[in-house]
């Protein structure tokens, strides 16, 4: 047992189940790829924007409605995707808007996840009055639809913030709206996975030697349980982007000056009956895609991470 | 307060753990059921000397693990005491020595599959008593004692970096006796530290335990309901059944002359490779629920020996044994039946 070596990390990684099943499965392979592409480039908006789309200064009016792949009449800059009313490139206003979109995404997931999964910790490892009183508040929660909650929440923040604030503020309250409407979840998870592992020999271990409740849920039970809520952490991401395109669908999300990708979806959708259909379809293209990618990433997870189904 | 023999190391004194197991409020309320208690413990009693080997044996349910949780202080006892070296466990004034008293005193589990967190590395499972009793400071002093503490139990300073699931069972479990000894234990209980084990790899594990017994004098509390391993290693057994001790005698005279109908019915159940033709009392029967248990001598319905006495009146520990057969002396003329 003394003789055999120790593997390095880059070994480990290269045997692990993780990387062997990621490597066997093709559509997880392209689904990555586009996820990854399509968050670089909506980082990197500014580098690879052809047009500082939300400065009204970089703007030609007589760029207006331009068709995809044909030169502006003002500029006479190449629109690959069009141009809407103001002379905008829809390239360029996808990227910016991906960014928005994104960017709400990610923080609304971690908002729940960090709230979820101490709600869940505690709910679980503590049990009794505090678990009845956490799981009944997230059973009440999801007996309503997630975006009923949000749109409840956000109109609760409008009316609080006074109205010369709500601009810059906008961001802040859909991040908080959808990631209150979406811990219940993470939070029944964990409860359950926690009830499992709090009663297991290396806990009651770790309280022999006198360590504290919280200790044992943050270093021994946290780790044991992060698996299925990195699962739903990811397809929450797919969800959270396409909750937040429906808010700012309704106009009660991100404002026209720092628009979404559901904002360019609410305006594409007033041009479409006289003909301007590029103004629609490349931003509901793109949220279309993201998803499917994002979910099809969440489903490989899934498979990956549960033994049974290998 | 209760005080302790003079040679005892660990005293337990009328230990007693009652489960409320009733249906929710809800259901109770509705159904007009009333509150259900189940008496996991009923009045344990014994001493253990120090560097000595206390086994507790028993059928499943017991009650066993249930005492080996109190005896560590991680089950709060219903009633009765506990107390090491002078020291009472189950009486909450004395907190600050009652927590200088922790360090003494660790536990090995059943399943090394459980006891050991999967997520962490060896050597950081085994310096976690170091790190929480601030044993040591620096990290380095903390890795030259975990490396040596793996080679004490018979493993590699390298197996360090390693996580549980590479190593195979009876190597799982030398970890987990590696961090019971960490703050220098000096009572270990042991909940059947070998049963989740192959049998070729107990003897490797039970061996180590009595070599590091002999070592540096631990105190074991030996839970098992295997007897050839209790046999191996106690110099003092207890009989238990259905939450009481039915006899407690040395181990030697115990396999020698089992006393009590119950600990002879167990000696009799173990198989016999040496086809003896020795007659034997076959095992009847099963343990009864602890929730409604039977009356008076909880052991009559299964007992040969049963009168009207065992039926109406518990009978208490004399002289190690509670049994009214043995203390009317009825048992001898059970043998002489056999025999004839």
């Amino acid at each position: 047992m003394t003789d055999v070596p120790i593997p390095t990390l880059r070994q480990r990684l290269n045997d692990s189940d993780l990387w062997l099943s990621f490597k066997a499965s093709p559509v997880t392979i392209v689904a990555a790829f586009t996820t990854l592409l399509i968050f670089v480039l909506a980082f990197f908006a500014p580098v690879f924007a052809p047009q500082d789309a939300f400065n009204p200064a970089a703007l030609n009016l007589m760029d207006g409605f331009t068709h995809p792949m044909e030169r502006g009449a003002g500029s006479n800059m190449l629109f690959l995707l069009g141009s809407d009313a103001q002379g905008r490139d829809m390239l360029s206003a996808l990227f910016y808007g991906t960014r928005v979109s994104l960017i709400v995404g990610l923080c609304s997931v971690g908002f729940s996840m960090l709230l979820g999964i101490s709600l869940g910790l505690l709910a679980g490892y503590l049990g009794g009055r505090v678990e009845q009183l956490i799981m009944r508040v997230a059973d009440i929660q999801l007996s309503f639809p997630g975006i009923l909650i949000a749109l409840l929440i956000f109109g609760i923040a409008r009316g609080i913030i006074p109205p010369n604030k709500h601009e810059t503020t906008a961001l802040f309250v859909i991040i908080l709206a959808i990631g209150l409407s979406h811990w219940a979840q993470y939070a029944r998870t964990v409860r359950a996975s926690a009830l499992v592992e709090r009663n297991k020999d290396y806990v009651q271990a770790a309280r022999l030697i006198g360590i504290r409740g919280l200790a044992i849920m943050a270093r021994h039970i946290l780790p044991n349980v992060m698996g299925p809520v990195l699962v739903i952490a990811t397809i929450n991401l797919a969800l959270a982007v396409i909750e937040e395109a429906t808010l700012s669908f309704f106009g009660v999300g991100m404002p026209v000056t720092q628009p979404s990708l559901g904002t360019l979806i609410r305006f594409g959708q007033q041009y479409l009956i006289s003909g301007e259909w590029w103004i629609l379809l490349f931003p509901a293209l793109t949220i279309v895609i993201l998803g499917l990618a994002i979910n099809l990433l969440g489903d490989w997870l899934r498979d990956a991470l549960n033994p049974k189904l290998r | 307060m209760t005080t302790q023999p003079p040679d005892a190391f660990v005293t337990v004194r009328d230990l007693r753990k009652v489960f409320d197991v009733s249906k929710p409020w809800l259901e109770r309320t509705i159904e007009r059921a009333p509150k259900q208690f189940l008496k996991a413990v009923d009045g344990v009693t014994f001493d253990i000397r120090k560097g000595e080997t206390f086994a507790l044996v028993g059928e499943s349910g017991s009650g066993k693990s249930t005492v080996a949780r109190m005896v560590v202080g991680l089950l709060p006892a219903t009633d009765g005491t506990v107390m090491v070296d002078g020291i009472s466990m189950t009486e909450t004034a004395n907190s600050a020595a009652r927590e200088k008293l922790r360090r003494r005193i660790q536990m090995i589990f059943q399943d090394p599959y459980a006891s050991l967190n999967p997520r962490w590395r060896v050597q950081d499972i085994i310096a976690e008593p170091i790190r929480a009793f601030n044993l040591l400071s620096s990290q380095k002093d903390i890795a030259d004692r975990v490396g040596e503490l793996l080679t004490l139990v018979g493993l590699s300073p390298l197996d360090g970096v390693k996580f549980p699931h590479q190593f195979s069972g009876g190597q799982r479990q030398r970890v987990a006796i590696a961090r019971a000894l960490a703050s220098n234990a000096e009572f270990i209980v042991c909940d059947e530290p070998t049963s989740a084990l192959d049998v070729s790899v107990q003897a490797q594990i039970l061996n180590l335990m009595r070599d590091l017994q002999d070592r540096m004098g631990l105190t074991y509390l030996f839970i098992s309901h295997n007897l050839a391993v209790v046999r191996h290693m106690a110099s003092t057994i207890g009989v238990m059944y259905l939450g009481r001790l039915a006899e407690v005698s040395p181990a030697k005279e115990m396999f020698r002359n089992p006393r009590h109908p119950y600990t002879r019915m167990l000696l009799d159940a173990v198989p016999d490779l040496g086809m003896s033709g020795r007659a034997r009392i076959p095992v009847q029967g099963e343990i009864p629920s602890p929730i409604n248990p039977p009356s008076g001598c909880t052991f009559h319905p299964r007992c040969p020996l049963v009168m009207d006495r065992c039926r109406a009146e518990a009978p208490l520990a004399i002289d190690g044994v509670a049994c009214h057969a043995v203390q009317e002396g009825r048992q001898s003329a059970m043998a002489a039946r056999k025999s004839a």
